[in-house]
């Protein structure tokens, strides 16, 4: 379908967890059998494109984002973005596919630091990839507060002092600042009112239009998914158990759980209430 | 007691104050509602709107150093703002439940369970040992907790999520009380789950007749469920209404706003950028003159800063507060909302 060649690609990606065994199993001197919170897991993401990552608690959907750019290191299967590969780089090699692949998180206040100015936290992001321009610190962080539509004035304040959708902005400029190719952004509206998230979402489809930058959006909202994804995978206890484009998946589910996903999402049960 | 007299709840004038370093703070303001028997009523409103405060105010739960500073709460017939301590109790015991965001923290992660929900009926209904643990067994079967004869030997943090807001319920519901009052219920909940706890309240209205006053900012979930929801914003009901009625004919500007911010599984594929309030929420120390929407407002004019804020009646049992009214003119009232012709 797609001729180009993927510029993330993950084949068979499985992480176990260990579990402390139960009191019963220590006496008997049982091993405890490790979770698999993500289980043989493949997918690829094309330039420019938003794929949707959608899974209820505990599915395994944070997981496979972090196994993605390592913060936790899978235990099988490949990663490989743009013909490097992921799982075998270290030192600097890690370091520049880091700067590639970007993390968006659900708390910009947990991942912010309290004592940084927003000024700080940006130009300090430039600085240690030696991004151009971050040598002059204020346009650095002009044009990094620019591309998420904030205003430079708020420049000199902390995170405390921001209110969530103007952190979340800050924390996505930060991620933008070293000029990644993807981001993940796990959970990254969840936490936002709906005028707020609403805000958020167009911002991300400005990002995928302006900077072509490929989006894996992780939620468990299928509704928030919907609004941006192009394709969209649905995870349950470690699988993926659908991927395809948004609107085919979400007209004509093939797989179960996504058919009780879909019907759970609350619908209006009014009469005489048009289709939205 | 006139009209309202068949409402098991009356709000009136409504404000809720808090003392903070910055001065007093006005977190409701001029709020009212009135909810039927069997009738389950929605709030919503973004964070700080004051629908948390407005709910909790029922039960006189306003959290120090917030206070109510004017305004009436009725429940049957009864004066909630005046009563003695004692009575305070016993309207918390008997006749109004309260169900929260986060079952975890409302149950005692130390006792079973069953015991839990025995003590209760104990405490609050003069049961015996006995007959309070077979009736707490009934009060889980009811729930639709699975084995409650096993389930109630289990500690809190061996439930899910959803199994400790069933168990929540079945507290909140243990002694017969004729309002449930549940603040964010689902919330936290995943999707699924989320569905099925939403069932069981309306179940609970159709056996037993329990109105609800359901506090989310979710408008998935008070469409699917409400008879009758009042938006909050800025500390005021802007507008409210039957369901159907605020759905599809919403009046004011910041109702037809925040339903359009709402994600649909509709738009699946055919992505585009949604019209969106530009601006955040006004913080609850600024005070505004006029209209609280208006400094976000795409119909303000300069008349608005001179609106009150007071409702007025837009069709039956429907009220908004904006006086402007740019949907009306435009679309002859009627015409239906159509986020997802574009």
């Amino acid at each position: 379908m797609n001729q180009t060649a993927p510029l993330l690609s993950v084949q068979g990606l499985c992480k176990d967890f260990g579990v402390r065994r139960t009191l019963a199993e220590r006496i008997a001197r049982e091993q405890a059998s490790p979770v698999r919170a993500v289980d043989d897991v493949s997918f690829t993401l094309q330039r420019g494109e938003i794929l949707g990552l959608v899974g209820e608690s505990g599915s395994g959907k944070t997981t496979l984002a972090r196994c993605i750019i390592r913060l936790v290191e899978p235990d099988a299967g490949t990663i490989n973005l743009d013909g490097v590969d992921v799982r075998a780089a270290s030192g600097n090699q890690l370091r520049e596919l880091r700067r590639r692949m970007q993390m968006v998180f659900q708390d910009p206040y947990s991942s912010l630091n309290p004592r940084m100015t927003v000024s700080a936290a940006l130009h300090e992001a430039g600085r240690v990839h030696n991004r151009p321009g971050s040598e002059n610190g204020e346009q650095f962080v002009r044009e990094a507060l620019e591309r998420v539509h904030l205003s430079a004035g708020i420049a000199k304040r902390h995170a405390r002092e921001l209110s969530g959708g103007q952190r979340q902005r800050v924390a996505v400029a930060r991620a933008l600042a070293v000029g990644p190719e993807v981001l993940v952004a796990d959970e990254a509206v969840s936490a936002l009112d709906v005028s707020i998230q609403a805000q958020l979402l167009n911002l991300f489809l400005d990002l995928r239009d302006e900077l072509g930058v490929a989006i894996l959006f992780v939620a468990h909202q299928l509704a928030v998914i919907a609004e941006v994804a192009d394709r969209v995978a649905i995870m349950n206890r470690g699988r993926l158990v659908e991927i395809g484009q948004a609107a085919a998946v979400f007209a004509n589910p093939q797989d179960a759980y996504t058919k009780s996903l879909l019907a759970a999402h609350p619908q209006p049960r009014l009469s005489g209430v048009a289709a939205r | 007691m006139g009209p309202g007299s068949k409402s098991v709840l009356t709000i009136e004038g409504l404000r809720v104050e808090f003392d903070s370093p910055h001065g007093r703070v006005v977190a409701v303001r001029d709020a009212g509602l009135s909810i039927r028997p069997g009738e389950i009523v929605g709030l919503i409103g973004e964070s700080g709107s004051g629908k948390t405060l407005t709910c909790r105010s029922v039960i006189r739960l306003v959290p120090w150093p917030g206070q109510i500073s004017a305004g009436e709460i009725e429940f049957d017939g009864r004066d909630v703002l005046g009563m003695t301590a004692k009575e305070l109790r016993d309207l918390r015991a008997h006749d109004v439940g309260m169900i929260y965001q986060d079952p975890f923290s409302s149950l005692n992660p130390v006792f079973r369970i069953g015991d839990q929900v025995a003590e209760t009926l104990r405490v609050n209904l003069g049961m015996g040992r006995t007959e309070g643990r077979t009736r707490a067994l009934e009060l889980l079967r009811d729930v639709g907790i699975p084995d409650p004869e096993r389930r109630a030997l289990s500690y809190p943090h061996e439930f899910s999520g959803g199994m400790r807001q069933r168990v929540m319920i079945a507290l909140a519901t243990a002694s017969q009380p004729r309002l449930l009052l549940a603040d964010e219920p689902t919330t936290a909940l995943d999707v699924t789950t989320q569905a099925q706890i939403l069932a069981l309240l309306m179940r609970l209205r159709e056996e037993r007749d329990i109105a609800v006053l359901l506090v989310s900012h979710d408008f998935g979930v008070i469409a699917q469920v409400c008879d009758r929801v009042a938006v909050m914003y800025g500390g005021h009901i802007v507008e409210s209404g039957p369901i159907a009625g605020l759905y599809n004919d919403a009046q004011h500007p910041y109702t037809r706003a925040l339903l359009d911010s709402v994600p649909q599984l509709e738009s699946a594929g055919r992505v585009t950028r949604k019209s969106v309030i530009p601006g955040t929420p006004p913080e609850p120390t600024e005070s505004l003159t006029g209209c609280v929407f208006k400094p976000r407002c795409r119909h303000a004019q300069a008349s608005c800063d001179l609106v009150s804020m007071a409702l007025e009646p837009v069709s039956p049992g429907h009220v908004t507060a904006c006086p402007v009214r740019p949907f009306a003119a435009a679309e002859g009232g009627q015409a239906k909302r159509a986020g997802a012709e574009a």
